[in-house]
């Protein structure tokens, strides 16, 4: 059942397109070979997470759990390093969803930032009891200088592979806004690589975290929006 | 088999190499797609134009379809997209262009075909007149003939708020249209 394209309504009038035969469309039909469909973006975000967590276990193997993991309670120890992979495996099927047409637009882009705000914001909630209970040897305690680089080196180590994918998988799509779909897969490496480093850094200065973790997180967001920016235009 | 249905079918038939069901997707889609587009361009010659530019996209990121989902919403998005690209290449959003935008539909009395026309372009005008999220939505649903569910995909908002501006554009159709109706009355 072909839908009535012919009616009316409120008196307007509907045009009709040229023959197909007289477009310049015929040359397709003889030039089309078989694709395989995209993933869903739910299983190449998962994949994506699942690198992540592969590449958070070896780096954790190469250096070591923080010693105050099991001090203090479990939820406290493990719940921001879950959290932040749940947010980062988020907004990296966010990107994956932007990066195809009719799918990731619903998602706004203040529901997008409200949404992230939110998982830093709880993360932080249930970081905070930790920072204030720990017991803190490490190699960057307490500090916002150098000291931080480590933390930021390792962070890079994990976060770049899957950063790096993810553009791959947004390029290999037909993202409408590429700049946003970038923005989100830095974001959700970011993410994803702090959740692994939050078991490794001992560190109780805020300041610390802000600058060389967050920071991290937000200089990848900023690289993907551009590199988003740069992408070829589908 | 439902349109939709077939729609998908036809689509994955597509992603598997039959070029042939590439007409069949265009006397399908490309009415409501070149309606969609027309109302955005105001320009018939330039619709058809991006109307081809349309399904050349749809060929070149036919993997980006799935399987599963619906594929007219995916159309009408690529439709969007490259309607809305065309429309920052150009640098302003409308053009009015009534005059040789519509094929006239043969009639057998000439002044019905003028009174048509004339309440035509009115309407057409009454359009114009909406803001741009309210024209939208109004000429997905009601000329492209897409339900709420399948506007609301394309537009990358929940079906309530189509809903709501698909309401607000109907109340400002009339609005608009009434003074001139008023006149035609006295």
């Amino acid at each position: 059942m072909h839908r009535d394209n012919s009616k009316e309504p409120w008196g307007l009038a509907s045009i009709e397109p040229p023959p197909f035969e007289e477009t310049r469309l015929l040359g397709l039909t003889e030039q089309s070979l078989p694709v395989r469909p995209l993933r869903s973006p739910l299983e190449r975000a998962l994949l994506l997470a699942v690198l992540a967590v592969g590449l958070g276990a070896l780096v954790l193997l190469a250096t070591s759990l923080r010693t105050d993991l099991g001090k203090v309670p479990w939820a406290v120890a493990y719940g921001p390093a879950l959290l932040e992979l749940l947010a980062g495996a988020g907004a990296l099927w966010l990107a994956m969803r932007w990066s195809v047409p009719g799918s990731g637009e619903r998602y706004t882009r203040s529901s997008v930032l409200l949404a992230t705000a939110m998982g830093l914001a709880l993360a932080a909630a249930l970081a905070a009891p930790h920072f204030v209970a720990g017991d803190h040897p490490g190699l960057c305690v307490g500090s916002a200088s150098g000291m931080g680089l480590p933390c930021t080196g390792w962070q890079f180590l994990i976060a770049v592979p899957i950063f790096l994918a993810s553009l791959w998988f947004i390029s290999r799509g037909a993202a409408v806004s590429s700049v946003l779909a970038g923005a989100l897969a830095g974001l959700g490496a970011g993410l994803l690589s702090d959740a692994a480093i939050h078991l490794h850094c001992p560190a109780v200065d805020p300041s610390h975290t802000v600058t060389w973790h967050l920071g991290a997180v937000a200089l990848l967001t900023a690289a993907g929006a551009l590199i988003g920016r740069a992408l070829p235009k589908w | 088999m439902q349109a939709e249905d077939r729609l998908s079918e036809w689509m994955e038939r597509y992603q598997r190499g039959d070029g042939e069901v590439l007409a069949e997707l265009y006397r399908e889609v490309a009415p409501g797609i070149l309606n969609y587009i027309f109302r955005f361009v105001r320009d018939r010659a330039l619709a058809e134009d991006l109307l081809q530019e349309v399904f050349l996209r749809i060929h070149k990121v036919r993997h980006t379809y799935r399987p599963e989902s619906p594929a007219r919403p995916w159309m009408f998005a690529i439709a969007r997209y490259v309607a809305i690209d065309a429309l920052r290449k150009r640098g302003r959003r409308r053009e009015v262009a009534y005059e040789n935008g519509f094929q006239e539909t043969a009639s057998p009395d000439a002044l019905e075909q003028t009174e048509r026309s004339e309440s035509m372009e009115q309407v057409e005008r009454a359009l114009d007149g909406l803001p741009g999220g309210q024209r939208e939505a109004f000429v997905l649903t009601k000329v492209a003939g897409l339900s709420v569910q399948e506007a609301s995909t394309v537009l990358g908002i929940s079906e309530g708020a189509v809903k709501v501006r698909v309401h607000r554009a109907l109340g400002t159709i009339r609005d608009l249209l009434r003074p001139s109706e008023e006149e035609g009355n006295a």
